[in-house]
Parts: C-alpha cells; sequence; structure tokens
C-alpha cells in the first residue's frame, strides 16, 4: 500500500500492509528505487575510477599513506584531508561503498523472491479472460473482419506455437487465450538470480577460500604455506625463477619452476603468468619476479655457520654513477657501475648535505702499475643528482649526464646514473659496528658483485664465488645473485559458484531478449475477430497481430466489409 | 620482430579505409541532405488552367544511399583487410595496443552499423555512425604503429582474442545503439518527427534497442571473460581495476536503461523517496530512458580511451 493510499484511507485503523516492513518491501521491490541504486552504483564506482585510488600495500602502514596523501595534497589541496575521511581515495573498501552493494544485494533479493511466486502464478496460471473493452484499448490490438470459426482461429494461433484455450462463450462471441512460451517468464528470475549466485560464489571467496602470497627465492629450502604447523601443511620451493628477455632486451616471459610437498608426496610443477600450476588442491599464480636478491653466507672466526641464506634488498636502490673511461687511443678501460664507497656526513645534523663518496681507479694498460685515481662524488640537490670528480691534474669539476673531462689522457664519461640494488643490514655478524651497506652493481660483465661497507676498514668486493675475511675473521661467501618470484597460492570454492552464475546470467538475458513470452487473448465472432496481447515493447507484437489480421482476412473465404460497426 | 611486409600492407589497407570513410561520410550528409531537396512536381486542373506544383518530396536519392552503403562496404573490407594482415604480421590477434584496438574498433563499427542498416534498411543511421568510425579512424593515426613483442600478462593467445574481441564487437554494437539513440532523440522521442528527412524516432529507438539487446550480454560476457582472465593471470575474478570497473559501469549503465524502460515515472516517485522529494522535482524531471544509452556511449568512450590514456592500472599495457 502506498503512502497516498494510506492517507485517503483516513481514519481506517492500519493494516498490515502499512507497516514500515512492508514500506521498505515496496520500496526494494519497486524498479524506479532500483534505478536508483544501478546509478548511485554508477557513480560511486566512476568516482573511484577518476580519483586516485591509495595502493594496497600503503593502506595498512601509516607512513606509506601519509606519504601517499601529501603527494595527492599537490593535487587536491585543502580538499584532500576531507577526501580521504570520507573514503574517496580508497572508494572501493570504504564502508559507504560496501553499504552501497549490501544495499542493491538486499534489494536484489527482496526482488527475486518477490517475483518468484507471482512468476509461477503467471506462467501456471495465467488470466485467461479479460474484459471486453480489453480488445478496443490494449496496447497491441488488431482485428480481422472475417467469418470464421473460434477452431480455426485456434488452429492459426497453434500453427504459429500459441498453446490455445477456449476460455467461454457469451452473446454470441467465442474467447480465446493463447500464449507463447510462457516459460520464458523465468528468463529475468534467472538474471536476477545469477546476481545472487554471484554474490554466494563472492562471498565463498573471501571467507572460505585461501590466499597468501609467498616470496620465494632460488637456492631457498620450501617455504610453508599455513601459519600452522601440522600433517597437512605445505612447502613450496623455488627450483627455477625465469625471466625470459628476447634480443632487443623486451620482457617476454615469467615463470616458475616450483616443487609443491605435502607430507612424502612431491607435485612439480610450472607456473607462468597466464598459467597457474595446480598442486593438492591449490593453485600456484606467478605474481611478481625479483632479481634484487644475493645469496650470503657467513661463518664465524671458528668456521661456524653463522648465516646461509638470502638476503633480500626488497626494492630498495641507490643512485650512482655509472662511467665509461676510455684512453687517448680510445681503448675503453671501465665501463660500469660505480657503487658508493663512503659518505661525507656534512656539518650538519641532518642528511641534507650528506655527499656519497667513490674511487674511480683506472690502471694502465701498459701493464707498468700505474694507476689513475679520481674521487668521486654525488648529491641530490633540488630533485637532481649533482655529480663531481676531481683527480691528478683534474680540479673539482661538475659532470652531468652524457658529459665528460679529460685527465692524464683519460676522457671520463658519466654515461648515466644508475639504480642499483643497495640495503643497510642491521646486526650483521663480524660488523664492527653491527651496521653493514650492502651494494649489487653489475660489473663491466654484467655480471652483478657484491659491495659491502661496514664490515672492515675498507670496502669488500665480493665477487660470485667469492670470499671476503675481515679483520675479525669473520668469512663472507657471496654465492652470486639469485632469482626470486612472488608465487599467490590460493584455493577458491566460489568459482564454481561464479561460472554458474555468468552462465546463468547469460541463459537469463538471452531468454528475456530473444525468446520473449506473448500472451494474446482472442474474441471470435461472427463477423469478426479481435485480439489483445502483452509481450515486451520491442517484441513487435503489433506487426505480428497485424500479419496475423491479414492472414486471417485473406482465408476468410467471404470477407465483411470493414463498414461493418464495430463489435 | 613480425613481418614488415604485412605491417605495411596493413597500414596502406588502414589508410584506404580511412580515405573511403571520409567518402562516405560526404556520401551520407548527401544522401540525407537529398531528403530536404528533392521536389516534386504537382499537377492541377483549376478553374484558371492547370497549375504546376513543386514542393519536397522527403524522399533521398535511391542511388546516392545505394553508393553510401557499397562505400560503407568498401570500408569495411578494407578494414578488414588491415586487421587480418596486421594480425599475419604480429602473429597474433591485433588487439594489444591502442594503435591495433582503435582500427579493430573501428572494423568493428562499421561492419556492426552496415549490418543494422542492411537488417533495419535505416539507411540515414549513417550520417551518425560513419562520422564516429571515421573519427574513431582519425584517432588511431595518432597512435605508434610499432610491432612490440606481447607482454608476458597477454601471452593467452584464447583468451586475448576472445576477451578483446567479444569487448570490441560488444562495444561497436552499442556504438549503433548510440546512433540510433540520437536520432530518436532528436526526432523528440517515440513519437517524435521533429525532422522529416530523418528516420521516425520510434523505427531509431527501435533500432537502437535491438542493438543493445543484442550488445548488453555480449559486454556482460566479455567482462566475464575478463574475469576468468583476470583469475588465471592475477588470481583474482575481481580487483576494481580501472578498466575492469570502468566496463561495469558501462554495463550498469545499460542495466539503468532497462529498468528505466520497465519502471514508468521518475525514480523520485518510488515509494518512501516521493515523501522526500519535493513533488516540483518529482514532476519535474523525467528524462527519457533512452538518455542513458547517450550515457552509455560516454562511458564506452572513456572506458577506451580515458582509462587507457590517462588512468594507470593493471591494463595500462593497452596504453599506447
Amino acid at each position: 500500500m502506498t503512502a497516498r493510499a494510506t492517507a485517503a484511507d483516513g481514519a481506517r485503523p492500519a493494516s498490515p500492509g502499512s507497516s514500515p516492513f512492508k514500506t521498505l518491501w515496496d520500496l526494494l521491490t519497486n524498479v524506479k528505487f532500483a534505478l536508483l541504486l544501478v546509478g548511485t552504483a554508477l557513480v560511486a564506482s566512476m568516482l573511484g575510477v577518476v580519483i586516485p585510488q591509495m595502493p594496497a600495500p600503503m593502506r595498512a602502514n601509516p607512513a606509506a599513506r601519509d606519504a601517499w596523501l601529501e603527494l595527492q595534497r599537490s593535487d587536491f589541496g585543502a580538499l584532500t584531508t576531507p577526501m580521504y575521511r570520507t573514503g574517496l581515495f580508497d572508494v572501493f573498501h570504504s564502508p559507504w561503498f560496501s553499504g552501497l552493494w549490501v544495499v542493491i544485494i538486499v534489494a536484489v533479493t527482496v526482488c527475486t523472491v518477490s517475483r518468484l511466486r507471482p512468476t509461477i502464478r503467471s506462467v501456471q496460471r495465467p488470466p485467461l479472460r479479460v474484459p471486453d473493452r480489453y480488445f478496443e484499448t490494449a496496447h497491441y490490438r488488431a482485428s480481422a473482419n472475417v467469418s470464421l470459426p473460434p477452431v480455426a482461429v485456434a488452429n492459426r494461433l497453434r500453427a504459429k506455437h500459441y498453446r490455445v484455450l477456449e476460455t467461454h462463450s457469451e452473446d454470441g462471441a467465442t474467447y480465446l487465450f493463447a500464449d507463447r512460451f510462457p516459460w520464458t517468464s523465468y528468463g529475468t528470475f534467472l538474471s536476477h538470480l545469477a546476481l545472487l549466485m554471484l554474490l554466494v560464489g563472492g562471498l565463498m571467496t573471501v571467507f572460505v577460500g585461501f590466499d597468501r602470497t609467498l616470496a620465494l627465492a632460488e637456492t631457498t629450502s620450501g617455504a610453508p604455506v599455513f601459519d600452522t604447523p601440522g600433517p597437512g601443511q605445505i612447502f613450496v620451493k623455488m627450483i627455477d625463477a625465469v625471466r625470459g628477455v628476447d634480443d632487443n632486451g623486451n620482457v617476454v616471459d615469467f615463470r616458475s619452476h616450483l616443487e609443491v610437498t605435502r607430507g612424502g608426496k612431491t607435485i612439480t610443477c610450472t607456473a607462468t603468468v597466464n598459467d597457474p600450476c595446480s598442486a593438492f588442491g591449490y593453485r600456484l599464480h606467478q605474481a611478481a619476479f625479483f632479481d634484487d636478491v644475493a645469496r650470503l653466507r657467513i661463518e664465524g672466526p671458528g668456521g661456524q655457520l653463522l648465516y646461509d641464506d638470502i638476503l633480500d634488498f626488497d626494492g630498495e636502490t641507490a643512485v650512482v654513477p655509472s662511467f665509461r673511461v676510455t684512453d687517448s687511443a680510445g681503448a675503453v678501460l671501465f665501463d660500469e657501475d660505480l657503487p658508493q664507497m663512503g659518505l661525507d656526513a656534512g656539518s650538519s645534523p641532518g642528511r641534507d648535505d650528506d655527499l656519497a663518496l667513490a674511487q674511480l681507479a683506472i690502471a694502465s694498460r701498459a701493464g707498468d702499475g700505474a694507476v689513475a685515481s679520481f674521487v668521486v662524488s654525488w648529491r641530490q640537490v633540488a630533485g637532481q643528482y649533482v655529480v663531481a670528480i676531481a683527480g691528478p691534474g683534474l680540479d673539482p669539476t661538475r659532470i652531468d649526464p652524457g658529459g665528460s673531462v679529460e685527465s692524464s689522457g683519460l676522457r671520463i664519461t658519466l654515461d648515466h646514473l644508475a639504480s642499483i640494488p643497495a640495503r643497510q643490514v642491521s646486526d650483521l655478524p663480524g660488523a664492527p659496528d653491527g651496521v653493514a651497506i650492502f651494494q649489487m652493481p653489475s660489473g663491466a660483465d654484467g655480471v652483478p658483485y657484491l659491495y659491502v661497507t661496514g664490515i672492515d676498514s675498507v670496502g669488500a668486493v665480493l665477487e660470485p664465488g667469492q670470499e671476503f675475511v675481515n679483520t675479525g675473521n669473520f668469512s663472507y661467501f657471496f654465492g652470486g645473485r639469485v632469482e626470486a618470484a612472488g608465487i599467490n597460492i590460493r584455493r577458491d570454492p566460489g568459482d564454481t559458484f561464479i561460472w554458474l552464475a555468468v552462465g546463468m546470467a547469460m541463459v537469463g538475458l538471452g531468454i528475456t531478449f530473444y525468446v520473449p513470452r506473448r500472451r494474446l487473448w482472442a474474441k471470435v465472432t461472427p463477423n469478426r475477430v479481435l485480439f489483445a496481447g502483452i509481450a515486451e515493447r520491442t517484441t513487435r507484437f503489433d506487426r505480428e497481430l497485424r500479419k496475423m489480421s491479414d492472414e486471417l482476412e485473406a482465408s476468410s473465404p467471404v470477407p465483411v466489409p470493414s463498414a461493418s460497426p464495430p463489435e | 620482430m613480425g613481418n614488415p611486409e604485412m605491417a605495411d600492407l596493413s597500414i596502406y589497407l588502414f589508410w584506404t579505409g580511412l580515405t573511403t570513410a571520409i567518402i562516405a561520410v560526404v556520401l551520407y550528409i548527401a544522401y540525407a541532405a537529398s531528403a530536404s531537396i528533392s521536389l516534386r512536381r504537382y499537377a492541377a486542373q483549376t478553374s484558371a488552367g492547370t497549375v504546376t506544383m513543386v514542393s519536397g518530396s522527403g524522399q533521398p536519392n535511391a542511388p546516392l544511399g545505394r553508393l553510401a552503403t557499397t562505400t560503407t562496404g568498401v570500408v569495411v573490407l578494407a578494414l578488414g583487410a588491415a586487421v587480418a594482415t596486421r594480425w599475419v604480421a604480429v602473429g597474433h590477434a591485433p588487439i594489444s595496443n591502442l594503435y591495433e584496438f582503435t582500427v579493430a574498433f573501428a572494423f568493428g563499427m562499421a561492419a556492426a552499423y552496415l549490418g543494422f542498416e542492411t537488417y533495419s534498411g535505416m539507411r540515414r543511421l549513417g550520417l551518425v555512425g560513419l562520422p564516429i568510425v571515421l573519427a574513431m579512424l582519425l584517432v588511431a593515426t595518432r597512435f605508434p604503429t610499432d610491432i612490440v613483442p606481447l607482454i608476458p600478462a597477454l601471452q593467452n593467445g584464447p583468451l586475448l582474442t576472445i576477451h578483446v574481441s567479444v569487448m570490441m564487437i560488444s562495444y561497436a554494437i552499442l556504438t549503433v545503439a548510440f546512433c540510433g539513440a540520437v536520432i530518436y532523440l532528436a526526432q523528440g522521442g517515440e513519437q517524435g518527427q521533429r525532422f522529416s528527412w530523418l528516420p521516425s524516432g520510434e523505427a531509431a529507438g527501435d533500432l537502437s534497442h535491438q542493438a543493445i539487446k543484442l550488445g548488453f550480454p555480449l559486454l556482460g560476457l566479455g567482462i566475464a571473460l575478463g574475469a576468468w582472465w583476470a583469475n588465471a593471470a592475477w588470481g583474482r575474478y575481481w580487483g576494481w581495476d580501472p578498466k575492469e570497473t570502468s566496463a561495469l559501469v558501462t554495463w550498469l549503465s545499460i542495466a539503468a536503461y532497462f529498468h528505466a524502460r520497465s519502471g514508468s515515472g521518475s525514480v523520485a516517485s518510488a515509494p518512501g523517496i516521493r515523501k522526500v522529494v519535493p513533488t516540483r522535482i518529482r514532476r519535474g524531471w523525467r528524462p527519457d530512458p533512452m538518455w542513458w544509452v547517450v550515457v552509455m556511449f560516454g562511458l564506452v568512450m572513456f572506458t577506451y580511451f580515458g582509462v587507457n590514456l590517462w588512468i594507470s592500472g593493471l591494463h595500462s599495457y593497452a596504453g599506447v
């Protein structure tokens, strides 16, 4: 019952139909309200598309979140904070967006439930009789001036796949009811039900499914998948993480060769970006690839093993100059990245005036042991790196990327500024101050090596397979760079429901659009046949009725003049 | 990488298609204009003798119309051949960057338009349809045509072909729906006939609805296939990535169109809402449901260009 009807009822006692529940039910089943919900979901989703959304890793990290918001402040100014508080930078995880979808889901549920009984009734017990005036007012109607027995009209309808019933006779007229494809009324019901099935699938994915991402490096032992140990524990070991590169340097492939073990059983499989591997009911997806991981072994003075694992640079990098040095004959003497070897902390306690330092030592080609040594320093000024070089016969000179200086018969070119893996490690065994800085530049041959400061009085260079022993007799062995991959391990019991929902939606829409139901009432009089029907507006039912009338008139042996009075 | 000869041939065919599309646009304009300038001579015997009168016949020039349709056929053939040769050149379905997808989209639009023109006999729809095809082709000239290897995320031949093709076909068909909606709204709605040289509002609206009935499930299927692919490649069906969200919003706009059609009156008259929305607003704002089709086309364009060019996300590789 609507509000207007209730008001009109005046003093009558409130019926059950006027309860808040009934009002809410009416609202949720109202197609106009559905339109409002769809429109709101549309606008809300678009907000999430056009407004920058906070990346997932930053949401749980207050420092990263604040830094990200500061970046947005340049675009949104004073609106940044209110926008953050209202969830506009994280629309799809905001309470109001979730609430909107809850309302939509409830509305779809209510609609689906509410239309089930009427739909069944409409299919199984359709109204067989309509008032006579309906034949004059129906949106779809036609008439034929013919003299045909009702059975002939019924046969004509049956030939067009209608199910025909003779309902009654009255005042010399016979009334027919014809129904075509009544079962297709379930089409809309099916497509709405599909949305609920989608919801069930989604809920199962979220609440029953399993989802964990492990970073797995080559050379490491199998990593446990579950937090809780037990007989069902699964271990995943990275055998080989591969990044395929073509001749032009384009990345064309990421794949991981994995060993998955549960109990005494081991499954070996390969996961690629588009083809996850399956083991023990779980799917293992290739989610990321890392090549900034070093294999490191540290032994104490007595030879005891202190550490034998990977050193993950975890995406941390340092910017260093990459030099190319040629002699007067044009021979290349040096062509690689120059790691930072020291730091001039400057006079202020802050890091603004910190200066990175390195030594560029170039050996003579003559083999006489002569070495030309240059000091290189660089720092960041107003967002730009400024590099200076000084050496024998060369006053401190600023050098820009692509620029060159000449000294001692050498031409020194700052080829570019490179970003190399670099990480500070605290509590490193054997480091006098407990802190060491690891850098992993690539040599002239492209092979990465480790440059470590803080483990001795001088920086240590460790080529792959090489060991360095510091003054405290701690040994550091670099096993070389290893590759790693992020492997996403999932089990999703909801996927069956999701694909079932997609199938139901497609079938439902197909039925609704392409096999629309037609209901037809016919009044057969001795000299005229009148049709009135119901069908979806774009079925061109009016044309069908006109065509049927024309066919009836053409088949009638004695057409009645159209001037005959209407019924 | 690729087959340079076929790539060059594809470019030539693309330019052939573009040039022909310009001619087709001119022909459709001339065809529609011919309806308003064609004359019919009437003669009547009066007391003052025979009087001859001349008036607009309202019928367009049929040969001109046939020529416009034939030219559109040539556009379809040229662009189809451009897509086919590009396919041979790159070794996979040529829908992996904006140039390739835009050419394929323009081909799909032209083919969908031609199909619907043939189906409906509504030739003057080309007045809206062909300029859109031409605009797409002109936009395609702004994108690099270099052939680069498929990045790992796109190396799923069947799904790349099926998912992107279904999305492209649905967008193309929905573009035809937009053309019908433009004429429908220009005519003043279902019963309108503001411009005698355009198809009737009823016929244009009918055609638009037929196209939506085809495009809507296809778009849904395309989104579902995308979810399937996302599940395989990224381990999740849905991640609110800008591209997938934008496609969903487009789909929602069509759902809104269907709901608007099936309910009479404005949203503001829904029970509960009508208590709080002033009567003046309730009675004043009742937009035609066909406006949702215009919104839908705006969203298709935004999903296609806006998300690829200006918003970064997991589909950013589809950019230039």
